[in-house]
């Protein structure tokens, strides 16, 4: 009976745990794009140092998770993420307007993606 | 390539951590849902394993999730009669009174050469001497031969026989086993007299030793390589 206990609240916790993930993901994810959303509207006001800023600012956000982002992600999706992003920061840097947002679109995209994949859907489960 | 090593040792402990708490020993006396969590544990495992990219997580997380699940399903099974036949299914009976049920051989999709092989298996060459046959839920199947046919008894032969003694290992190479050596009430003096008697100077010499409570002894020197 005991190890029937411990496996029911071992799959709880498991589940729990899930669901704390999905829940850090999904923050981690929204935070970003909207710190990318911040200096692509910055860039577009003509505040190219506000766009860099903030761009770096997601780049920065992006890798302060590294450590529990490797754990819980593919390593491939933790690549395709940072890729974007620091694309994205190059053309902040190179104060291009319209690469800028197309870089964006991707960069969201792609955050977009991998918080999709955690969050429990019929698309994500089949 | 380090990094490679260290996941596959932690997810082959995790394995066969989680199929020892599972609590079978051989693949012959799994129940189908117990089989598939066993195939599933092994393919789901190895993904970490092929791809250094993909977090160890992936695998632990399947891993513990379907022995959880397993446990679970087991208690189901122990404690309900219906859930048991649901998942296990009921053992079927092959032969009846010395019949071919062809129904229940249909329902099982089981050959007469498969029927054969198993007999053969249990050294029953003649399907006339069985009386009944079960085809049990694991996939093994049982016999009972007719009375007449069946290996002769002691007690059918009313002949008295002495009480079996269940033989224990006493050395088991080169290493005693005290706790079995007590079970038979003896001690270490009285092992080095036999093991002496056999022509053995230490314990180190013996390859396995078994005795019983009666001193019925089996031993087998350790061979010099």
């Amino acid at each position: 009976m005991v190890k029937e206990v411990l496996a029911a609240l071992l799959l709880i916790v498991l589940l729990i745990a899930a669901i704390f993930n999905i829940g850090i993901v999904n923050n981690l994810t929204d935070e970003i794009t909207k710190t990318v959303e911040q200096a692509v509207a910055a860039a577009e006001s003509g505040n190219w140092n506000g766009a860099i800023e903030s761009a770096e600012k997601a780049v920065s956000l992006w890798k302060s998770k590294d450590s529990y982002t490797h754990i819980v992600l593919r390593h491939s999706q933790i690549d395709t993420v940072s890729g974007a992003l620091y694309d994205f920061l190059l053309e902040a840097y190179d104060q291009n307007a319209e690469r800028l947002s197309a870089a964006a679109e991707a960069a969201m995209y792609h955050l977009d993606s991998v918080a999709q994949m955690e969050r429990v859907r019929f698309g994500s489960v089949f | 390539m380090a990094v490679t090593m260290i996941r596959t040792i932690i997810i082959f402990l995790a394995i066969v951590i989680t199929m020892r708490l599972m609590g079978k020993r051989q693949l012959g006396e799994l129940e189908p849902a117990e089989l598939v969590v066993a195939v599933l544990i092994s393919d789901l495992a190895s993904q970490p394993l092929q791809d250094p990219g993909t977090p160890l997580l992936y695998g632990l997380i399947p891993v513990i999730t379907l022995f959880c699940c397993e446990i679970l399903i087991s208690a189901g099974i122990m404690n309900s009669l219906k859930f048991r036949s649901l998942v296990c299914g009921r053992p079927s009976m092959i032969i009846d009174n010395g019949k071919i049920v062809q129904r229940e051989m249909r329902k099982n999709r089981f050959t007469l050469d498969e029927l054969a092989e198993e007999l053969r298996k249990k050294d029953i060459l003649d399907i006339a001497t069985v009386q009944y046959a079960v085809l049990e839920t694991d996939g093994t199947l049982s016999t009972i031969l007719y009375p007449e046919e069946a290996p002769v008894t002691p007690k059918a032969l009313k002949l008295e026989v002495e009480k079996a003694r269940y033989p224990v290992i006493l050395i088991n190479d080169g290493k005693v086993l005290v706790h079995n050596l007590k079970a038979i009430g003896r001690d270490e003096n009285w092992l080095d007299k036999q093991v002496r008697a056999k022509g053995a100077k230490t314990f180190e010499d013996v390859y396995i030793m078994t005795a019983d409570a009666s001193d019925n002894i089996f031993f087998s020197m350790r061979e010099v390589s």
